[in-house]
């Protein structure tokens, strides 16, 4: 669902309101979606060798 | 709004300020996110946090394509002309997630995806026209009934489970 909120938002251009009429989601949720989302990216994306875990 | 049972459990506050700064940015309106920062300063913090992944991802959307290998040979691949084919992005048709190209013939290509409302594998065939077919062109495939849709168990003439 968080990479959903992403593509949609940040390729896809799609408005909160859009993606929380077709998650079916409150925007609020939608919008922490997307916050936990980028979020994850980051960390991901993150070099190995530099991870924290 | 459906109120679903949030998956997120309490709502975070941190999220209202978000809604409102995105939602100013959807408007055409520059929201200042110094004046959101100083107007709610015991979030400051994670507020900062948020602005730098929505910046990062948003500058440098190359970094999440596909990458080459997972999209079969396409690369390598040519057809009537229009040179290498390959999946530019994350793309949706509809409620499906194309993931990357499986096979290709003279006049279609199989993609693997996603439904996203169902969260399940699937298989997705197109007709080739310029780098994919149109969710309209996949209704015309030659052969396939699309009137009595009650024949095929499956819920559309395109579209195969992939297990």
């Amino acid at each position: 669902m968080m990479r959903e909120v992403v593509v949609l938002k940040h390729y896809q251009g799609w408005t909160l309101k859009q993606i929380a009429d077709r998650l079916k989601r409150s925007i609020p949720s939608i919008a922490s979606l997307l916050r936990r989302g980028l979020e994850q990216l980051r960390i991901r994306l993150q070099p190995e060798d530099s991870s924290h875990d | 709004m459906t109120d679903r049972s949030a998956p997120t459990g309490v709502h975070d506050p941190l999220d209202g300020i978000i809604v409102e700064y995105l939602q100013a940015l959807e408007a055409g309106r520059s929201p200042s996110r110094d004046e959101l920062l100083a107007r709610h300063p015991a979030l400051a913090e994670r507020l900062r946090a948020f602005f730098a992944d929505f910046d990062a991802v948003g500058r440098d959307a190359s970094k999440f394509r596909l990458p080459e290998a997972s999209v079969g040979n396409a690369a390598t691949i040519t057809h009537g002309g229009a040179g290498k084919v390959e999946i530019p992005r994350i793309q949706y048709l509809g409620d499906y997630e194309l993931l990357d190209e499986i096979a290709r013939g003279g006049m279609g290509v199989v993609f693997r995806a996603r439904q996203v409302s169902l969260n399940r594998p699937v298989a997705i065939k197109m007709i080739l026209a310029g780098t994919y077919a149109t969710p309209e062109e996949v209704q015309t495939v030659p052969g396939r009934s699309r009137g009595g849709g009650e024949s095929r168990s499956s819920e559309h003439p395109a579209h195969l489970r992939s297990r």
